[in-house]
């Protein structure tokens, strides 16, 4: 390989965002649908011969790009020798490296001389791919047949010739073909430019210097990201988590991780998660590694480039069958829910082996809510959110209220009240922050938002997919949870969720004047609540992010007159101290894989004391990581005991005899 | 008769002096003062005229900017409406800083009115402008009584859909304002009347913010200058690229934003007409950041989508891209050792290491002293004597850390990349809006952007390049050539089959008599006023608006679609469909004051350069003998090829080998390659 100097390979990268830039705006110019060029929902990625992300815009989803590398893989398998200049490849088979059915990727292999030397991507959302109900995602849908065509890899176009019958065959089985054929018509033409662009590129640098800049670019993230792992100590950090249910099924999906670190490399072990859910939330091979590659990302190596080079140290093991490595027929519209799973567990693992960079747990679910049905003047109407929660507090800071977080891309997830006032028949009545829902800690979770939405309508239908209802995100370092999401209808003055598992509904009948509300979740919190500042919980009474009941009971700061009284203070912290319950945690033998339930035993004094009953979840501290969550089951144990498996121990990061606290999760107030 | 144009920025106060009988045009630079006043009057001193001989003072200045960035603004409470005072607070959920994900320790900046501050008053407006619940009038002197006791010092009122009927804002704006006489009160309806309500706060609250101090700013630079004997009018520079006057500004301190930095877009057009030249990119170049602005047919791009440290601004502004690599930005090596320019940068104080005042890092002026490009003999603008050891000790110590590279490929390096930073800013408004580069000619101001245009021309295959005569006072001009302008605003969301005939024209006609008022009251009347009319329209079902230019009468019907599919087309590469139907959203006005403009003045010819001097000048890897030419020396015709230097006063023309320059008869030197 050719030697490049350190200037070149700044010059030659900003050159490659650059190609990837303009791709970006030749597509998004020349598409036809408003999800594109309104919603951005879509990402380009330059990627080198061996099908690796290089390089990508700031604005480019890695949810979208991440994936693509399984593509390119692919493609070199099966078009091995068949591969020339002026093809076309196009995906968006979430078995074999798609995320869902709408996303579909464009990829044309470059050559400089005679060598595969990159691949341009555009991939982008479409509005419409077939499938049971307009949009083609649903939370009904139980095998991926009703969520749209599936494309296997397919050549679109053979050295410069357009594969007539496939694109028809495709555009037959849309919505919106005429939409469809030109949003891929610009996909063409962008990759065609990003094809022009890298020859530039070539031609101005030279071949040999700007693909050895490519690798050069791959080996310093590959390096940042082993100097990161090697400075964890070696040894296996889990965690578990678990979606509440699934496609009508009140059995959880399990989502359990294992990051081993041995010197520089780290493997990610989802053996022990949940075969394939019932429901939408199941994914192909490609998204729990994109989200484990975004979670060590933002905690191991925030700085640097963003390029799968990173991901060299690391192994993501998946078995089979998985809800992650989903296989025909299952459906996996429900991705956003699926991928959120592998985040949670991930920020719980990462807890145990990083606790100073530890971080609240997230709302985890997408939270999309539809309200649907006729406006006055008979046409159909679709209102749609996806309102974000609060962020996890952290080592230094709190969470950031109501906001779009770190593992998220940056867009309103609510509309302006005046818009939808315009264009929908609804009535906004309040949007407000929900006062006690951010996860108490030293550092304080964020708030979630809550927003009630009046349909004066007839016939209008509500939907919505949520999760953590029952289970909120957790604290870290012995921080509490934030406030669980929780949907719903409010009708004569009565809150209720009429779905028939919790946080899952489909085209709930409303009564005009009901109210529907929204609540998104708090961030977890950092460390103990006790340990806050107690002028920054007087400071979040003044700003009514938290209760002065809160204050008393969530922090043990008391306030008398507008200022904190500080003999009241320390008692009440001293008292609240001392009730905390302590177990000590034991081991057993008996069955604790229940129903898809990880459970744990307690007597029944305990189960009392806890104001729980069989059934609920309790939460065991680990005031170096994450607390452990497990179903109780009542048994034979001492009241000062708790009865937990060697995966609870291992969770736990603790030996049979050591004591912990137990808690029922925190429930917010409102 | 005198004119002055004033641009006050951080570091350096610039004056223009325009002697409208003759033509003649004078330059100056000072210090900027605490007190920003007094700075002006030095300059105009150091020019040796006295306040009273001006007929007119027009001054760009960066206090709003200021105010927001080092959160010195008004202690400020918001009213909003009952159930939604959140609306600052989580601003569409959105985080609005760049390259924050990845980032779990990320954390929103406040808003400018603390919660504690932000209170609900029980009203609300319907969508259609219907009053849904009354303002109860008890409760208004209760919050004002509130406010009082805070010792709120601004307030801003932005109630739900008061763009469609603001009798609710007027209402409760009217009652603060009797009750509490000494505090400023700014309406959402009248900063900005346009739905989308968070954007809408956010502009309003920014107004509440920042108008108070501008106002005792420009009280105070009025009164000195009163006290001077000064009995013209004083207009400030405002981001839409027109001026306002004492009274406007004060009211709508949010439209200066850009005050600063829109000056050079407007000099640019001015130079660029003179020179009829339509289609121009402004690149202004100074010590800590560069601007670049796209100018298509003498007409630069607004935008209503705007962020100043985060925060939206939805008050038009002229579209000007900003990044940070100026002459001071700082090189420097990140944790995996790669090699970054800025956007950190060494400002005047330390500044670079050659201006040997304690700065140690290298920077982009260090780099080109000790290629050549600078002169280590000539001050830098008559006053720094630059010391290229001092610059060359601090790449040495960068490219140690390097592995010991050679140290002037180093500072050939770092100057590529802040060309490389620049270019990557100015496709963003070119290349990715749909212009092609290669109709454009880059016209190169500020201190350094002269000694960089031909760098950054070529990255972008723009074909010229324009370096206006005093490239280092340019955007002082142009503050003289700016007529007084306002902007208005009128949202009526209706699908074009639901309006009446006629309608469109009878709203126009509504918002230009008051703008003729209010223009008419400045001194504008007859001639002296130019109103120019524009449509926000949309497919229906869209979430976003394109800005449809219009004539009087407003075309209605199929002229009105084709107009408007036609406008789409050049934009997005194709229109909607047939049965996509047409929506207005909004209406706007710009209204403009005309002020009689300068006229530039022909220079004499003289056709045979002779270079002042030489140097040794490096280019690619190799030095270059380069002859040195005076600016001043330069006639009309003068021409010559690279490689070579142009010095002046204030900043320094790099001709690259292979490229040719030519002057004009307006002094402008064209530089193209050969």
């Amino acid at each position: 390989m050719v030697d490049v100097d350190p200037i070149t390979l700044e010059l030659v990268l900003e050159g490659m965002i650059a190609v990837v830039r303009e791709v970006r705006a030749y597509f998004w110019r020349a598409s036809y649908s408003v999800t594109i060029y309104e919603g951005q929902d879509y990402s380009c990625a330059l990627l080198d011969g061996n099908g690796l992300l290089v390089a990508k815009a700031s604005e480019d989803h890695v949810l979208h790009t991440f994936p693509v590398t399984y593509t390119t893989r692919l493609i070199k398998e099966q078009y091995a020798g068949r591969i020339a200049p002026g093809d076309i490849f196009i995906h968006n088979d979430p078995y074999t490296g798609g995320t869902h059915l709408n996303d579909i990727a464009f990829i044309r292999p470059v050559f400089l001389d005679d060598t595969l030397a990159f691949f341009v991507c555009v991939r982008a959302h479409s509005e419409d791919v077939g499938g049971m109900s307009p949009g083609s995602l649903s939370g009904n849908a139980t095998e991926i047949y009703q969520e749209g065509v599936r494309i296997p890899l397919v050549k679109l176009v053979d050295a410069g010739r357009l594969n007539d019958v496939a694109l028809e065959l495709l555009l037959a089985n849309v919505r919106l073909p005429h939409r469809t054929r030109g949003d891929f018509r610009a996909q063409i033409g962008a990759s065609e430019l990003g094809e022009r662009k890298v020859h530039a590129l070539a031609a101005k640098y030279g071949r040999d210097t700007v693909l050895a800049c490519s690798e050069r670019l791959l080996q310093r993230s590959e390096a940042r990201m082993r100097q990161a792992i090697s400075a964890i100590p070696d040894g296996s950090y889990e965690y578990e988590f678990h979606l509440e249910n699934s496609g009508g099924s009140p059995e959880p999906v399990r989502c359990r991780v294992s990051l081993i670190v041995s010197d520089d490399t780290l493997t990610v072990d989802f053996t022990g998660s949940s075969p394939f859910a019932r429901g939408p939330t199941n994914t192909g091979p490609a998204m729990a590694p994109m989200m484990v590659f975004t979670c060590l990302k933002s905690l191991l190596d925030r700085g640097g480039l963003i390029n799968t080079g990173a991901m060299a140290p690391v192994t993501v093991k998946l078995p089979d069958p998985c809800y992650l490595n989903a296989k025909r027929p299952t459906a996996c519209g429900g991705m956003a829910e699926a991928t959120f799973s592998v985040s949670t567990a991930m920020l719980g693992a990462l807890a145990s082996m990083l606790p100073e960079r530890a971080v609240g747990d997230l709302k985890g679910a997408g939270n999309n809510y539809y309200i649907g049905g006729k406006d006055l003047t008979g046409e159909p109407f679709i209102f749609y959110e996806y309102p974000a929660g609060g962020t996890g507090g952290f080592n230094g800071g709190d969470g950031n209220s109501g906001c779009r977080h770190f593992l998220e891309g940056d867009f309103g997830s609510i509309q302006p009240v005046e818009v939808l006032e315009n264009e929908f028949p609804v009535f906004m009545e309040h949007s407000i922050l929900r006062v006690d829902s951010g996860g108490p800690g030293t550092f304080r979770g964020g708030l979630g938002l809550e927003r009630r939405v009046m349909v004066p309508i007839e016939d209008a239908t509500l939907s919505y997919i949520t999760d953590k209802i029952t289970i909120p995100p957790f604290g870290v370092v012995g921080g509490g949870s934030g406030g669980p999401n929780a949907f719903g209808v409010v009708r004569d003055g009565a809150e209720s969720d009429p779905a028939p598992v919790p946080g899952k509904v489909t085209g709930y009948r409303l009564q005009p004047g009901d109210v529907v509300f929204s609540r998104s979740a708090g961030g977890g919190g950092y460390g103990d609540p006790l340990e806050r500042e107690p002028q920054a919980v007087l400071r979040d009474v003044l700003y009514g992010y938290v209760s002065e009941r809160g204050a008393r009971d969530d922090y043990g700061v008391v306030l008398r007159d507008g200022a904190v009284a500080e003999d009241a203070t320390r008692e009440t912290r001293a008292r609240l101290r001392s009730s905390r319950r302590e177990v000590v945690l034991v081991h057993t033998d008996r069955p604790t894989d229940i129903r898809g339930r990880h459970v744990c035993y307690v007597g029944p004094q305990t189960i009392v004391a806890l104001g729980i009953r069989p059934g609920d979840a309790i939460e065991i501290s680990h005031y170096e990581g994450a607390p452990l969550r497990l179903w109780v089951e009542e048994g034979d144990v001492h009241p000062e005991e708790v009865a937990i498996d060697d995966r609870a121990f291992k969770v736990l990061r603790a030996q049979p005899g050591d004591r912990r606290f137990v808690q029922r999760p925190r429930r917010a107030a409102s | 008769m005198l004119l002055a144009g004033i641009d006050v920025g951080g570091t350096f106060t610039d004056l223009v002096l325009f002697e409208a009988e003759t033509g003649r045009i004078a330059v100056t630079k000072v210090p900027t003062t605490a007190n920003q006043a007094d700075g002006v009057l030095h300059a105009l001193s150091r020019l040796e005229v006295l306040p009273g001989q001006l007929a007119l003072m027009a001054h760009g200045t960066t206090v709003a900017t200021n105010t927001i960035v080092q959160r010195r603004g008004a202690k400020v409470a918001l009213l909003a409406t009952k159930g939604f005072r959140d609306v600052l607070e989580v601003g569409q959920t959105r985080r609005r800083v760049p390259n924050t994900m990845f980032d779990p320790t990320f954390r929103r900046p406040e808003p400018l009115a603390p919660r504690p501050l932000c209170l609900e008053v029980t009203e609300r407006m319907r969508h259609s402008g219907a009053v849904h619940a009354a303002v109860e009038p008890g409760e208004i002197e209760e919050l004002a009584a509130k406010l009082r006791a805070a010792q709120v010092e601004s307030v801003a009122i932005c109630f739900l859909h008061a763009y469609a009927n603001d009798a609710h804002e007027r209402q409760v704006g009217d009652v603060l304002a009797r009750c509490l006489p000494q505090v400023f009160i700014t309406r959402s309806a009248e900063v900005v009347p346009e739905h989308r309500e968070y954007e809408r706060c956010s502009t309003t609250v920014l107004n509440a913010y920042v108008s108070p101090v501008l106002a005792r700013y420009l009280e105070r630079l009025s009164d000195t200058l009163v006290a001077e004997d000064f009995s013209g009018p004083l207009y400030t520079m405002s981001s839409s690229g027109g001026t306002m006057t004492v009274e406007q500004a004060s009211k709508l301190g949010v439209k200066t934003i850009l005050s600063g930095p829109v000056g050079g877009v407007q000099a640019t057009i001015f130079q660029a007409s003179a020179a009829r030249i339509p289609n121009v990119i402004s690149y202004d170049m100074g010590g800590t950041s560069t601007d670049v602005a796209l100018i298509h047919e003498l007409t630069p791009a607004l935008s209503t989508d705007n962020l100043v440290e985060s925060y939206p601004v939805r008050t038009p502004q002229v579209d000007i891209n900003s990044v940070g690599a100026g002459g001071g930005s700082i090189a420097w090596l990140d944790e995996a050792n790669a090699l970054n320019v800025g956007p950190l940068s060494a400002g005047a104080m330390p500044g670079p290491a050659c201006y040997d005042r304690g700065g140690a890092e290298p920077t982009v002026t260090d780099a080109n002293l000790l290629l050549g490009r600078l002169s280590a003999d000539r001050p830098l603008a008559g006053r720094v004597q630059l010391r290229p050891q001092l610059a060359e000790a601090a790449l040495t110590r960068l490219a140690h850390r390097m592995g010991d590279i050679p140290v002037f490929h180093l500072a050939d390096g770092i100057v590529k990349l802040a060309v490389a930073r620049m270019a990557t800013a100015t496709r963003a408004i070119s290349v990715q809006r749909g212009y092609d580069p290669r109709d454009f000619t880059l016209v190169a101001f500020g201190g350094a952007g002269p000694m960089h245009a031909c760098a950054l021309a070529s990255e972008l295959n723009i074909p010229r390049v324009l370096v206006p005569p005093s490239p280092g006072n340019f955007s002082a001009l142009g503050l003289l050539t700016s007529d007084v302008k306002h902007d208005y605003v009128r949202t009526r969301l209706a699908l074009q089959r639901d309006l009446a005939p006629g309608e469109i024209e009878r709203l126009f006609r509504e918002i230009e008599e008051r703008a003729r008022a209010e223009l008419a009251s400045e001194g504008f009347t007859g001639q002296r006023v130019r109103l120019q009319r524009s449509l926000d329209l949309r497919y229906h079902g869209q979430a976003w608006e394109v800005s449809l230019p219009v004539a009087a009468p407003v075309p209605e019907g199929a002229d009105l679609r084709a107009s408007f599919d036609a406008r789409y087309a050049s934009i997005y590469g194709h229109h909607g469909e047939l049965h996509e139907e047409v929506q207005l959203v909004r209406l706007r006005l710009s209204a403009y004051g005309v002020i009689d403009k300068p006229t530039l003045s022909r220079i004499a010819p003289n056709g045979t350069p002779a270079p002042l001097d030489e140097r040794q000048v490096y280019f690619d890897g190799a030095w270059h003998t380069c002859p040195v030419y005076d600016r001043e020396a330069l006639g009309f015709g003068a021409r010559f090829a690279g490689p070579g230097i142009v010095d002046e006063f204030g900043a320094t023309t790099v001709l690259p080998p292979g490229w040719e320059a030519l002057v004009d008869e307006l002094g402008n030197l064209l530089l193209g390659p050969g």
